[in-house]
């Protein structure tokens, strides 16, 4: 395998491994905290608003801009 | 029945700057002020809302009166594992060379959006994300 195959290879593993970890929650019932519970508990303080708001520009201008 | 109101103004704005992105490419002018745009006006609604929390912190209030937040889960570390993964990746593939057997997020999401229609739908959803992280 070449270097890019494995790096997508990583980027699929990391990709599945966040849909499964995202449908697991889901289906807990409230037993796992699902992304949404993480990310309002994130909001609910001021660093945490302050990293969401960081992570979501730097996603944005990374991705479209650069 | 709820009495949420629905956000038609920034649907529209966010829609209308989906379309002008979706005309853009990386690294060009059009492309910068084109994310520029609500990625300011989300930083300043950022600062805005952490504006009364400042000035809470000055009344006389007793800390009792402030509902300290809920502990996270300990399960919760699992998110925060996958977030530091891929963020980890995302480095080591940033700051690794060549960069075609090094691919960035952004790579994969160039091959996502490399038509009009897909960028229109991932600068939409880039969007969406911001209002439900940072202005909600």
């Amino acid at each position: 395998m070449t270097g890019r195959e494995w790096s997508f290879l990583i980027w699929a593993v990391l990709g599945l491994a966040v849909t499964v970890w995202l449908v697991a929650t889901w289906l807990s019932g409230g037993r796992l905290p699902t992304l949404g519970a993480v990310v309002l508990r994130l909001k609910a303080s001021r660093i945490g608003r302050v990293l969401l708001a960081l992570g979501w520009a730097w996603l944005g201008w990374h991705s479209f801009a650069r | 029945m709820t009495d949420r109101r629905r956000p038609i103004g920034p649907v529209v704005l966010g829609l209308a700057a989906a379309v002008l992105a979706s005309f853009t490419s990386p690294f060009t002018l059009g492309a910068e002020a084109i994310t520029a745009l609500p990625l300011s006006a989300g930083l300043a609604v950022l600062v805005l809302r952490l504006r009364p929390a400042r000035r809470s912190r000055r009344t006389d209030r007793p800390e009792h009166d402030i509902a300290p937040p809920e502990p996270l889960h300990r399960w919760a570390l699992v998110w925060l594992g996958l977030v530091v993964a891929t963020v980890g990746w995302e480095l080591y593939c940033y700051l690794n060379t060549p960069r075609s057997a090094h691919p960035t997020m952004s790579g994969l999401i160039d091959m996502l959006d490399a038509r009009p229609i897909g960028k229109f739908v991932a600068f939409s959803l880039w969007l969406a994300l911001g209002w439900v992280l940072v202005i909600q």
